[in-house]
């Protein structure tokens, strides 16, 4: 199987308030299609950073970061951006959904920007906002909705245009232990049905126990890739 | 379409996301709108008051004349024949009145004092109608076509000369053939019109009288004056007098050239108006610059958000022209409906500003008259209106650029 | 002090919108400064067309001179006029003036003659420089005249042109000349346009047969002293003699002028309502976005009245580098207005408006209170915009104001 996504001795300085930070320290590291994986580590150590330079939001100082055959570093902006339409979702900590957008306009957005005709459109959100199970709360807006149906708002979001990959920051530090579990339960099974992969970055021991594939970082550095024991 | 129909909705809802900025750029835009749109239909309407009383003070909105005769004013250069004139102006839409005159220069001479003024003879049953002179009478009466040797003068002349109605002065001129003539008239009434220039240099005797005293033929004047039913009739009137006079070696001139003081004021006037509404635009775009600004940076994170998910940073830029749109077309809609309902109102019931500039301003001899009518015009509100809502377009341009240039990493944890 | 160190880092801490405000403050006050500038230098151009080109601060005739325009009512005492003058260095002008027919072929017209020493009035004032065509009269007698710029049109005129002219002498017989025109005025206002005819006052003596008699004395002392000031120092020496300044003796313009003060007083205030406006809408709405900050300073025990002095800080804080900033610029922007003045139109020539000259000039004025004025109004408007809004958070409960949007 060919990979997904291909990191070749991957370094990233940035400044912080002028002083040097060395956030990723030559790491290298392939992730196939289908694969359900966890970067874990504590804070700072450059969790947060690989998300970024995967999702294509950063670029590396040095090194090569290919997303689907793509080299990220060679993509002109607006080139970057269709690759994320394309072939990436996005969940974050703070869920960041649009805030005027109520929840079914919220998952719409990325199918529309894709071009899928309006009763395609409608189909496939009201199919996903039900698997996330939000059947009824299509017209709200999100804040009327607590964390965790934010988050699942947000899920819905990311796998609508059927992306091959699914990047996720913390999705589930925000949330309850009750939440967490159902939100890992529905990525599982989405990871499941439609071979989409899965990368995310936890400190979450629950969430580093059920993941097949665990790549620990610190300081930068991998130090170890593989199932937990 | 979709998308589209997706950006105004997202720009829409934004917009009232967060009311309070909206409703003070929104208000700041109209204020500023309905404030420029007052100032200059107020200008408009002075302007349009003084033209329209000097124009039927002097020689109408157009003026026929012999060639050169408005760069040297002479007695031999007069128009002929004002029936002439008449037959053919009296056929053109627009024109009014027609008032010939004949204007020459005079000294005035009483038992103690003398003074050079200028004779105007007019057509008593014409002026009564159109000229402010006639309706400034403060003593005696105005001229009748009958009165042979009467003359009406202004009061600062008439206090100079020591003169009332009934007593005789004697005028002293060249005729129209060199020779110095002596003509004793009698003073009917004296007008008090406010403005200097009237009333201390001027004289107006019947027309037949002005022409016996400069000895001009029975149908001759120095100057024919078409009095238009609007000022906006003036280019096609004066285009069709100049066909019809073309080879007669007489002109239609516009009052612009006739009253070539007057003009340049104005001119002027307007510069100086136009420095004003400049600054008071300027302010205005600032601020719609400033509030459109401050939203777009408060906002990062959404926008990187919907970068990250995969907008293309044209679409987001699309998104924040729109807000401006909309801010523009809201604010600008609302100043031209507020200050031209003002306007309009003073336009209809006149704005009295004598308690500020006191009972006489007068421009290069025209008295303003004090209570002011705005003047409003389609022309006005849509090239305002249009140039608002097109600053607001352009200043909104900045911001839509930085919208979508901000660091994805940073902005998207921001809170 | 720590206040004020606290202030300062909020202040980088959001550099945008500190940005924003603090721009918005100096080009305001820049801009007000500049108007203001602008106005001034409109009212104080026309005032000193008014006085400077011939009509100067303090005229002194003989009372009668006023009313009836005689030929005999003339000045009593001119000389000591004129010695009290020079004592104090105050320019002045002697004129005599005189009724007369000109003509020109065909062309006749009455003129008000005037006799003037051509050099007293060169330093007096600008009536020299104020010509369309030709040159002034030169020092020695010679029949020569100056013309008024409608005045020689009517006459149809020109440089070189020669003039008959009939006057009634003072001694009764009819005076009948020659005169060459050398010179033809800018518009100096709307009579003297239509009637001057300035002469030699030894040419005058000789036409009108009436030497050594003046009907007036302008005097300027060119801004050093004011009319009023002028007046009452000359006073002593005239006698019997009138002395009134351009105001009294040109109550018209002077209303005018007036009337030009309260519109520009008008549009004074809408200026700064405009931009008094503009700031507080920038600072309202900064202050408005940190009210959930200032919940969340006052939920870890901040108390109001420090949540108050910290933003009452910030808002000095940008005041004292808006007010630099906009006063500077302001101030550049006002000197190079009143160095090189905007040309309001393509008319070269002047005009008049009331009998006033004005030209198509456009000067500013600077001064200090132009300066002080729109700065300590721009500080009391951002005063309270930022203070109305914090005051408001600072009483808010923490929870409502953390969720405030």
């Amino acid at each position: 199987m060919k990979d997904l996504i291909r990191l070749d001795q991957v370094s990233k300085e940035y400044r912080d308030n002028g002083v040097p930070v060395l956030a990723l320290d030559r790491v290298s590291l392939a992730i196939g299609q289908g694969e359900f994986a966890v970067v874990a580590g504590p804070s700072g150590s450059g969790k947060s950073t690989m998300l970024n330079l995967i999702g294509g939001l950063d670029l590396p100082s040095s090194g090569t970061v290919t997303v689907v055959d793509r080299d990220t570093a060679r993509l002109s902006g607006s080139e970057l951006s269709r690759l994320r339409l394309d072939s990436i979702g996005f969940v974050f900590q703070a869920y960041n959904l649009i805030p005027v957008l109520t929840a079914y306009e919220n998952a719409e957005y990325v199918l529309l920007l894709r071009g899928v005709p309006r009763l395609e459109r409608r189909e496939r959100v009201l199919g996903l906002l039900k698997t996330v199970g939000l059947e009824g709360m299509e017209n709200r807006f999100p804040r009327e909705l607590s964390g965790g149906q934010q988050q699942r708002v947000a899920i819905a979001r990311a796998i609508a245009p059927e992306p091959r990959l699914v990047l996720a920051d913390e999705p589930t530090a925000n949330l309850d232990s009750k939440s967490s579990a159902d939100l890992l339960a529905l990525m599982m099974r989405i990871n499941m049905d439609k071979n989409t992969t899965f990368l995310f970055s936890t400190h979450d021991p629950e969430v580093i126990r059920l993941a097949r594939r665990v790549i620990r970082l610190r300081d930068g550095r991998i130090v170890s890739d593989g199932p937990e024991a | 379409m979709g998308t589209l129909r997706m950006l105004v909705i997202l720009a829409w809802r934004s917009l009232w996301r967060n009311k309070r900025r909206t409703l003070i750029t929104v208000s700041s835009i109209a204020f500023g709108t309905a404030l420029a749109l007052f100032l200059i239909s107020w200008a408009d309407g002075m302007y349009r008051k003084l033209i329209d009383s000097a124009v039927r003070m002097n020689a109408g909105h157009v003026t026929v004349e012999r060639r050169g005769y408005n760069l040297a004013p002479s007695l031999s250069l007069y128009v002929p024949s004002v029936e002439r004139i008449r037959t053919v102006a009296r056929d053109l839409d627009g024109v009014s009145r027609i008032k010939p005159l004949v204007t020459g220069q005079a000294m005035v001479a009483t038992g103690s004092a003398s003074a050079g003024v200028g004779l105007v003879g007019v057509d008593p049953a014409v002026e009564k109608e159109v000229s402010p002179i006639a309706r400034s009478i403060k003593a005696g009466r105005y001229l009748e076509p009958g009165d042979a040797r009467g003359v009406v003068l202004g009061l600062t002349l008439a206090k100079r000369l020591d003169v009332e109605p009934g007593m005789k002065v004697v005028v002293t001129c060249n005729d129209s053939t060199g020779e110095l003539v002596n003509e004793m008239l009698v003073v009917t009434g004296i007008f008090g019109t406010g403005m200097e220039e009237a009333d201390g240099f001027l004289i107006q005797v019947p027309i037949a009288a002005a022409r016996r005293i400069f000895r001009l033929g029975p149908d001759a004047a120095t100057q024919v004056g078409l009095v238009l039913t609007s000022p906006d009739r003036q280019g096609d009137v004066l285009e069709r007098m100049n066909a019809s006079l073309a080879g007669t070696g007489l002109v239609a001139l516009p009052w612009q050239e006739v009253l070539s003081d007057l003009a340049s004021f104005m001119s002027v006037d307007k510069g100086s108006n136009y420095v004003f509404q400049g600054i008071i635009i300027f302010l205005l775009s600032f601020t719609i610059l400033n509030t459109i600004l401050m939203s777009v940076l408060e906002r990062t994170r959404e926008f990187a958000t919907l970068l990250a998910i995969g907008t293309a940073p044209i679409l987001l830029r699309l998104q924040i022209v729109m807000e401006s749109a909309m801010i523009g077309i809201i604010g600008t809609g609302l100043g031209l409906a507020i200050g031209g309902g003002i306007s309009l109102y003073f336009e209809i019931h006149g704005l009295d500003i004598s308690p500020l500039i006191g009972k006489n301003l007068s421009v290069t001899g025209f008295t303003v008259d004090p209570v002011l009518r705005n003047e409003v015009s389609v022309r006005l509100l849509s090239w305002l209106g249009s140039l608002v809502f097109g600053l607001t377009l352009i200043v909104g341009l900045y911001p839509a650029y930085r919208s979508a240039r901000i660091n994805l990493p940073d902005a998207l944890r921001s809170r | 002090m720590i206040t004020l160190r606290v202030a300062w880092r909020n202040l980088w801490r959001n550099r945008g919108r500190t940005g924003i405000t603090l721009a918005a403050m100096s080009l305001s006050t820049a801009v007000m400064i500049l108007t203001y500038a602008l106005m001034l230098g409109m009212i104080t151009d026309m005032e000193k067309s008014v006085v400077e080109v011939f009509t100067g601060q303090v005229q002194v005739h003989n009372p009668a001179y006023a009313s009836e325009h005689s030929l005999y009512d003339t000045i009593s005492r001119p000389q000591a006029i004129l010695d009290k003058a020079r004592s104090s260095g105050i320019a002045a002008s002697v004129r005599a003036f005189g009724f007369g027919l000109v003509s020109s072929g065909p062309n006749s017209a009455g003129v008000q003659f005037w006799g003037v020493n051509p050099q007293a009035e060169r330093s007096f004032g600008k009536l020299d420089e104020a010509l369309l065509e030709g040159g002034f009269l030169p020092d020695a007698p010679g029949m020569r005249v100056v013309l008024g710029r409608k005045l020689a049109r009517t006459l149809g005129a020109k440089v070189g042109t020669e003039l008959v002219v009939v006057v009634q002498a003072a001694d009764g017989s009819l005076g009948n000349d020659l005169l060459h025109v050398c010179g033809i005025l800018k518009g100096v206002g709307e009579n003297l346009d239509r009637s001057l005819a300035l002469i030699h006052e030894q040419d005058f003596a000789a036409l009108f047969v009436f030497p050594g008699r003046y009907h007036e004395i302008a005097l300027n002392s060119h801004g050093r002293m004011t009319p009023e000031e002028v007046a009452s120092f000359i006073k002593g020496a005239a006698g019997t003699d009138e002395v009134k300044t351009w105001r009294q003796l040109m109550p018209g313009v002077s209303d005018m002028l007036n009337s030009f003060d309260g519109f520009s007083l008008i549009f004074e205030v809408v200026f700064f309502l405009i931009a008094g406006l503009g700031v507080m809408n920038t600072l309202l709405m900064s202050t408005y976005e940190r009210i959930p900050e200032f919940g969340l300073l006052k939920a870890i025990g901040t108390t109001p009245w420090r949540i108050l002095r910290e933003v009452s800080a910030e808002a000095l804080i940008l005041g004292i580098f808006s007010s630099s900033l906009g006063g500077v610029l302001g101030a550049c922007a006002a000197w190079y207005l009143s160095r090189n003045p905007i040309d309001l139109s393509g008319f070269a020539e002047g005009f008049s408006t009331s009998g006033v000259m004005m030209s198509a000039q456009w000067g500013a004025q600077l001064t200090i209170a132009g300066i002080v004025w729109p700065i300590v109004f721009m500080w009391l408007v951002s005063v309270v915009a930022a203070l109305y809004p914090a005051a408001k958070a600072a009483r808010l409960d923490p929870v409502r104001a953390l969720t405030h949007v």
